[in-house]
């Protein structure tokens, strides 16, 4: 065997595969060629709120010129053409690899070729509702008719406890902002590593767009995906006794979800915007089925301090929560959960919406959507 | 499982090949064939399976029963017809017993009376069409002794379920891979598997960065069909005339790269079709595999040409209209098969004349000709294929979709490679001394392997035959 000519072809083909990578991401969603994006790249930490970076790209995902998504924004809405914004989470914002995959862009497909409107998508993957109303006060700016609030709510069961609550009030007592920290770049941390670091297997994976590709598509089998969840929960429980877990849906972290919630209508609602509330629709049921299992596994890499069956029962117990809130606050209630929740083909994993769980919730949206614009107009 | 997935690359063909090739004779290569055959098509269903295994059978105590009555000719008519009958009842059921019923119950709304057929929901079993014409085939070759049956069940099931050609071609027939069958403990591996994975590379190559990139434009297009201007609906076929045969022709020299690799030696499929300057010659180089049975097993035996014109019109039909069929139960398949009935039956009858005429004319032409019968083939349904042609043949107000000037660039460009450039077999011509070298393999390789870590699956467009 010519050994020279296997390893020149081996050469070639990772040659090859990583110039198709960034090839086709340049044709694709001009990404530059030469760049290593992340996702870091998109916000910016704006002394504890977070906000997106103007016209900033990760992949499939363009920000505009006020670093959220949707198209460009020039003044003030147009009279005939009401602003509507998108606060959430993950499940809003979208996957990066996926062009206009969210449920907004959906939204505005399906709204767009009959009347005007202006969709946009200020969701930020892991924003809480806490965190949603630090922004507030930015995103207001945009003076959006309805605003549609879609809760991600197992991060309050999160290991630390809730931050205090963040209070509207508090935005307009503090002196104009400070400029913000921007997120180290890839330049900066380039900089900062030596020529031999630069050469490491390690790092040429990290920068290595085949590979990011790869990890996406990839997916381990079940048995050993068991094993490295099991390892990873074991390692976040080492320092813990047992009474860390929540064994029971814990009524602080419930009543905390509430509390922003409410918080983050009124504030809407002071800023002359109509919030309109979503519930939260996961792919488990509570109790939770045996083909839950693997999806319950996975969220509790993520939030070790929550048993599964806390996984499962706490979105439901505050949607339940959440309808009473929108009752009381005389806010439109879009319950996505009652349409979804359990139904394993609409969903990629336990919270993320298949292109089927991402349909059925644009046209909950738009049919919601619609109502509150006719009756918005009726009333002018 | 396809081709063009990291599963088939990464953990199917490494394990079948070197477990294959650890295999020292003969018989234990056909068994792993069968093995790798069923695994392969059970990852789409393994349900259908039982009915791949069941066709299999009847085709192989078919070739036994003609051994055993090699001179009784009648009892020989009866083994010729009963399975084929078991095949096409079988074929017919899960392919065209939904259509037909759905065509009664039109036709009886259409004359004002209530439907009386209930609706079928069947499951197309994939590959269907593929394995029925090969068992088929085989029986019809026994009986006319062009075929010696095999007295192996696991030869006679590798041919049937290789998985190479099992869900969407070549039709290969097996008397073409019989000695290679045969001779399998004494295949050369080395002399196939350069061979082998150049085809290989160059069909993945065809399918996933031309065809693939190609659909994107093409599928988001006709999705709103009505809306398309003149000029977006031409284009949008000549995208897809290009998709088409970039799709089918890279998976046709994947399978036959596949069988290099294990010592078979599969024919290939397309020379160049859009450089046909007529529809025979059009036939002679689309699906070369499909539309040489067909001539073999239903045009000649009804009598081919060989007749007055009106004979030979009315095996045209018959011929073409079951092509038609074939390829989907649907009424545009069919009227495709007629069309192209239409178009050999003309250029018979004239072929004098046309014959005459310059290739920078008749190429172009018969480009043309066959665009025009892609409408029929990509559409839905036929008022799609009518609006579309209304639409590409009067002034319509229609929208040209943002991203045409990047389409029209593919499009042209696959055109132009799909009329000048060479096959993949002529890389392989014994008598050029032009082989691709590794790294140039191997770079190609890379940038397909891109694409295919990045996106969504995309299956091959003739797997819905």
């Amino acid at each position: 065997m010519n050994y020279f000519r296997l390893v020149t072809c081996l050469v070639a083909i990772a040659i090859g595969a990583e110039a198709g990578a960034r090839l086709d991401d340049y044709l694709s969603n001009d990404i530059p060629f030469s760049t290593t994006p992340s996702i870091e790249n998109l916000w910016l930490n704006d002394y504890g709120r977070l906000h997106g970076k103007p016209n900033a790209r990760f992949k499939a995902i363009a920000l505009n010129n006020v670093g959220i998504q949707g198209p460009d924004i020039d003044g003030p809405p147009i009279s005939d053409c009401p602003r509507v914004l998108f606060l959430g989470s993950s499940e809003t914002f979208g996957h990066p690899n996926v062009k206009q995959g969210s449920y907004p862009d959906r939204v505005a497909q399906l709204l767009t070729p009959n009347r005007c409107v202006q969709i946009l998508n200020a969701a930020i993957p892991g924003m809480t509702a806490g965190a949603m109303i630090k922004s507030w006060d930015s995103l207001s700016t945009l003076q959006p008719q309805v605003v549609f609030i879609y809760p991600s709510t197992l991060f309050y069961l999160s290991a630390k406890d809730p931050k205090p609550r963040f209070s509207p009030k508090q935005v307009i007592m503090t002196s104009p902002p400070l400029p913000p920290q921007p997120l180290p770049t890839p330049a900066a941390a380039e900089a900062m590593r030596t020529s031999l670091e630069i050469l490491s297997i390690g790092t040429l994976l990290e920068n290595s767009r085949f590979y990011d590709r790869l990890k996406d598509t990839i997916e381990l089998p079940d048995v050993i995906q068991r094993q490295r969840d099991a390892q990873n929960i074991a390692r976040q429980l080492k320092n813990h006794d047992a009474s860390w877990v929540f064994t029971s849906v814990p009524d602080t972290r419930l009543q905390r979800v509430c509390e922003d919630i409410s918080d983050l209508i009124d504030a809407v609602k002071a800023s002359g915007a109509m919030p309109i509330l979503l519930s939260q629709a996961i792919r488990i049921t509570s109790p939770s089925r045996p083909e839950d299992e693997p999806d319950l596994r996975a969220m509790r890499v993520i939030v070790p301090r929550a048993s599964e069956p806390v996984l499962a029962e706490f979105p439901y117990r505050a949607n339940y929560a959440f309808r009473r809130i929108a009752a009381e606050k005389h806010v439109q209630f879009v319950d996505t959960a009652a349409e979804l929740s359990g139904r394993r083909e609409d969903f990629v994993d336990m919270v993320h919406f298949s292109p089927e769980g991402r349909e059925v919730v644009a046209h909950l949206v738009s049919d919601a959507l619609t109502v509150a614009l006719d009756a918005a107009t009726k009333e002018h | 499982m396809l081709f063009n997935s990291l599963i088939f690359l990464f953990l199917f063909l490494p394990v079948a090949y070197v477990v294959f090739w650890a295999l020292r004779t003969t018989a234990l290569r056909h068994i792993w064939l069968t093995i790798t055959g069923y695994a392969f098509y059970s990852y789409w269903d393994a349900r259908f399976c039982l009915l791949m295994a069941f066709s299999t059978l009847v085709s192989y105590c078919a070739g036994l029963a003609f051994l055993r009555w090699e001179e009784d000719s009648k009892k020989r008519k009866i083994i010729l017809i009963v399975p084929i009958t078991m095949d096409l009842l079988l074929l017919g059921f899960f392919k065209y017993a939904g259509f037909a019923v759905r065509s009664v119950n039109e036709t009886l709304a259409f004359m004002h009376f209530e439907p009386i057929m209930p609706v079928l929901d069947i499951i197309l079993p994939i590959g269907i069409s593929f394995y029925t014409f090969h068992t088929i085939s085989y029986i019809v070759d026994c009986y006319r002794g062009v075929v010696k049956p095999t007295r192996s069940l696991f030869e006679f099931s590798a041919y049937v379920s290789l998985f190479s050609q099992l869900v969407a071609g070549p039709i290969v027939r097996f008397r073409q891979i019989e000695k290679d069958l045969e001779s399998l403990a004494t295949a050369d591996r080395v002399a196939g598997l350069y061979e082998g994975i150049s085809f290989f590379v160059f069909g993945l190559a065809e399918k996933v960065l031309v065809a693939d990139s190609i659909a994107l434009h093409v599928d988001e297009w006709l999705s709103n069909y009505e809306k398309l201007s003149t000029a977006a609906a031409w284009l949008a076929m000549f995208g897809y005339t290009s998709q088409l045969y970039f799709d089918f022709c890279g998976y046709s020299s994947m399978a036959v790269g596949l069988g290099l690799m294990f010592g078979l030696r599969i024919p290939q499929n397309f020379n160049s079709p859009y450089r046909s300057r007529d529809p025979s010659d059009f036939w002679r180089r689309w699906h070369i595999s499909l539309s040489m049975c067909i001539r073999d097993y239903i045009y000649i035996p009804l009598g081919g040409s060989r007749g007055t014109p009106l004979f030979t019109i009315r095996n045209l039909v018959i011929t073409m209209f079951l092509c038609g069929l074939w390829h989907g139960a649907n009424t545009t398949f069919i009227v495709w098969g007629l069309y192209h009935g239409a178009l050999l039956f003309i250029y018979r009858i004239t072929f004098k004349q046309w014959d005459k005429i310059p290739s920078l004319v008749a190429v172009p032409l018969m480009l043309l000709l066959a665009l025009l019968g892609w409408v029929f083939f990509r559409a839905t349904d036929l008022s799609m294929a009518i609006h579309m042609f209304i639409t590409m043949f009067s002034p319509a107000h229609g929208t040209i979709p943002d991203d045409w000037s990047i389409f029209l660039v593919l499009t042209v460009s696959a055109t132009l490679l799909s009329i000048f450039g060479p096959n993949v077999f002529e890389f392989h011509d014994r008598r050029s001394a032009v082989q691709t070298p590794g790294p140039i393999l191997g770079l190609i390789f890379g940038l397909t392997l891109a694409v295919v870590a990045g996106s969504r699956e995309s299956p091959f467009l003739y797997f819905q035959f």
